[in-house]
């Protein structure tokens, strides 16, 4: 493990990454850890392509995670996932979920050539391994949607982030900071949380 | 959330970004009175002000001159006052700020300024540094959230101390950054009234004169007070190489050389001149790290005529990240990339499923009419398919270009082709004189307000047209079709912008009149709307010809396969039917909607 421990969180706008931080940042100010962050709001929150840094440790200083150093990749978004790999480190692990949104570029070059087929999850992967990464895919929103929140798919990646091991936060202040953030479906959370990490990295 | 519960009474550690952190010191540090216009990166400052802290009046202002001239009547008033804006914003409170540095400040004034290098979600990358030193109003720079959280209560101090406005400076790597605070509890300070001092508060030029002066000094004495300012931190290190920093540029210099010297400043200007001395002087090399203008390089290599280095290896574009900051500083420890950036399709911001806008420019799309755009998220109308924005130049401007346009090239260059298009608070903010200087000028454009009934982009704030109070109370409504009719538009017409063939005709017949006209597309942002029912588009493939004209909406909750559209039911929005709308063979229905 390295100091900082890095974690490239990214995503689709809308689709919970700043809750997912807040949470996970939560938890470290409860356990005495230094943890910093850099986010996006604003313009690339519509539907467009987000990420966050966030790095824990007393080495974090940079709210920036360098290319090449994060620990682990945490992507709501399988595309998503795969722009964000340069900052990887070698050997770090690949969390991503199974879901393909399709940006509007994608669509707009099918419309032109409808031949060409749309990338899927199983390409994405593909490329992943093929550099020589471990991706770890987890079916986010099917296991949130179990657990009564379709929307809790940020909870479900960060159960599964919680399950790596290694991980330098512990699940019950990731669970108390559920618990203090969520000001409703604070169960449905808990549920989509723990089902992440029971579920989603059976390889480990 | 309800970061309320985190962070309103709790002390102790609490993890904030810069600008909750910003909040909690105008919160901890006695400011009674705050105001503001949104505008990423700060917006979340008032924001958590008015979730948070109640015994702070805070308010949204029309714009930031409005917010920057309220502030200033509280601090006549002897109130402890804080004013946000991004940093485009005090382009538009400048007028006040170059004056209030004279007049000063009675409660202590901290006039944030939220940079954003980088341009994340800005026009421009202009460093308001620049603008500070300009109107002599000193600068501090925090270096992550506690910086933020203290340096907003010596910001307060400062102000009042030297009698002037303070601006805390940050830069989106603050204002979005989490990071861990000690939060205290909340000092009162009391207003302390207003008495009358026309010589202080009256810059006639028999007063502004020795106003000057007393600023001239007052920048001598800050200077000096900078000596042993705590925050501005020297770092003892290898005396081989000094690094002279400020801001988020430290965290990442530091890391980069964690055996150099560091002098971090916090208070930027007026610089103190005998630290720095020194500093240099221990040194054998000293560089400058500072993302965008030379602000701290040109001003010690001016005074000390010394061979300090900064701009030479660091950009004057951009924002500054670890792996730059490397390259510039310690170039011999750059390791090669692990993994080659991945070829990926690009995924810009789009208009969301359902956003009201895409509406108003699929129809001027479709009449191969442009607009003069403004700031918001009506912007990404110039993406394709949609491609009906022609021009964005600063808040309020939509209006005003199409005026020029017009006035350069004659009515016949713009009837028909091209009309301003403004969202709601945008034209609050600056575009009701521009509309008042068409209409007296005597153009005849054609004026778009798109009011989706929020300020949308900065992530939905109220304001005057909504009704509802920063707090989110009840306030009085600004009537926007009464606006434009007291400013001399006698054609306005209001339209629900999904309403495609009547916007098309209303625009049309709009266009065609030689007088100024308003059309307000009104429809509610999907953001601040809950759907009242759950029907998603549905397609009927032995209806569908692949025409595809729904394609032509450029909906990210369709996408296409086999020549025909698929729709995403887990992006579409409930209440927009505008694929099944511009379906010419019936192949796409969306029933619980029902038709218009």
């Amino acid at each position: 493990m390295s100091d900082p421990y890095g974690i490239l969180m990214c995503g689709v706008g809308g689709q919970g990454l700043v809750v997912l931080s807040r949470v996970l940042g939560t938890a470290c100010a409860t356990e005495g850890l230094r943890a910093v962050t850099g986010e996006q709001h604003g313009l690339s929150q519509r539907s467009g392509s987000v990420s966050i840094h966030f790095r824990i440790g007393e080495g974090a200083f940079s709210p920036l995670i360098p290319l090449g150093t994060a620990e682990v990749i945490a992507g709501l978004e399988a595309l998503e996932t795969l722009r964000y790999v340069e900052y990887l480190r070698k050997g770090g692990t690949v969390l991503l979920s199974t879901l393909v949104m399709h940006p509007v570029t994608e669509t707009a070059a099918r419309i032109k050539s409808p031949a060409i087929p749309y990338w899927d999850v199983e390409k994405v992967t593909e490329r992943l391994t093929a550099i020589e990464t471990r991706p770890v895919p987890v079916d986010c929103r099917g296991i949130a949607a179990r657990s009564g929140a379709a929307v809790a798919e940020n909870m479900v990646l960060l159960g599964a982030l919680a399950a790596l091991p290694g991980f330098p936060v512990g699940r019950p202040s990731i669970e108390e900071a559920i618990n203090r953030v969520f000001a409703g479906a604070v169960e449905a959370n808990l549920e989509a949380f723990r089902q992440g990490t029971r579920e989603a990295v059976p390889g480990f | 959330m309800k970061q309320g519960r985190l962070n309103a009474v709790r002390e102790g550690r609490l993890l904030l970004s810069g600008n909750e952190a910003i909040a909690r010191g105008a919160w901890e540090h006695g400011v009674t009175f705050a105001a503001a216009y949104p505008g990423t990166p700060s917006t979340e400052i008032l924001e958590a002000i008015g979730e948070h802290y109640p015994e702070i009046t805070a308010q949204w202002a029309t714009n930031e001159k409005v917010a920057l001239e309220t502030v200033a009547g509280a601090s006549y008033g002897g109130a402890r006052t804080l004013s946000a804006m991004k940093h485009v914003g005090l382009n538009v409170a400048a007028d006040p700020l170059f004056t209030l540095s004279y007049v000063g400040a009675t409660g202590g004034i901290v006039v944030v300024s939220a940079d954003d290098p980088g341009m994340h979600s800005s026009q421009n990358e202009q460093d308001n540094r620049l603008m500070a030193r300009a109107a002599k109003v000193p600068i501090l720079e925090p270096s992550d959230s506690q910086d933020a959280l203290d340096l907003v209560g010596w910001g307060l101090e400062i102000s009042e101390r030297f009698d002037t406005p303070v601006m805390l400076r940050t830069t989106t790597r603050i204002s979005h950054s989490l990071s861990v605070v000690q939060a205290g509890p909340r000092r009162e300070f009391p207003p302390k009234g207003y008495t009358r001092d026309i010589r202080k508060r009256i810059p006639i030029p028999a007063f502004a004169k020795g106003m000057h002066a007393r600023v001239e000094k007052r920048t001598l004495d800050l200077s000096a007070f900078g000596e042993t300012f705590p925050l501005n931190l020297s770092i003892a290190g290898s005396r081989s190489l000094g690094v002279i920093t400020s801001g988020v540029s430290y965290q990442h210099a530091r890391e980069v050389l964690p055996d150099a010297s560091f002098l971090r400043l916090a208070l930027t200007w007026p610089l103190p001149w005998d630290l720095i001395g020194r500093f240099l002087a221990e040194m054998k090399e000293v560089r400058v790290v500072e993302e965008g203008e030379p602000f701290l390089e040109e001003q010690i290599r001016a005074h000390f005529l010394a061979p300090v280095e900064g701009k030479k290896y660091i950009s004057l574009e951009g924002e500054l990240e670890p792996g730059l900051a490397r390259r510039a500083l310690a170039p011999e420890t750059v390791e090669p990339p692990v993994f080659a950036p991945a070829q990926v399709p690009q995924r810009p911001p789009t208009l969301c499923p359902g956003c009201p806008h895409r509406g108003a420019f699929w129809v001027l799309n479709r009449i191969k009419a442009g607009s003069t755009s403004d700031i918001g998220c009506y912007t990404l109308g110039l993406m394709p398919p949609l491609e009906a924005v022609d021009t964005v130049l600063c808040m309020g401007a939509a209006i005003t270009v199409l005026s020029g346009l017009e006035k350069a090239l004659g009515r016949d260059a713009v009837a028909g082709r091209i009309v301003a298009a403004i969202g709601d608070s945008t034209f609050i903010h600056s575009g009701i004189t521009g509309l008042i200087d068409m209409v007296y000028n005597g153009c005849t454009g054609t004026v778009l307000i798109m009011d989706n009934g929020i300020t949308a982009m900065t992530g939905g704030q109220q304001h005057p047209a909504t009704g509802f109070s920063l707090r989110g109370e009840p306030a009085r409504k600004l009537d926007l079709e009464a606006v434009c009719r007291a400013c001399g538009v006698d054609r306005v017409t209001v339209v629900d912008p999904h309403d495609l063939k009547s916007l098309e005709r209303i625009l049309k017949e709009e266009m065609a009149v030689p007088e100024v006209s308003v059309v307000i597309t009104r429809r509610p942002c999907v953001m601040i709307r809950r759907p009242e029912h759950r029907a998603v588009a549905v397609l009927d493939p032995a209806k569908c010809v692949s025409c595809r004209r729904c394609m032509s909406l450029g909906c990210p909750a369709l996408s296409f396969v086999d020549g025909r559209p698929v729709v995403n039911a887990m992006l579409c929005y409930p209440e927009c039917r505008l694929c099944a709308d511009v379906c010419p063979k019936g192949a796409l229905t969306k029933d619980a909607g029902g038709a218009r």
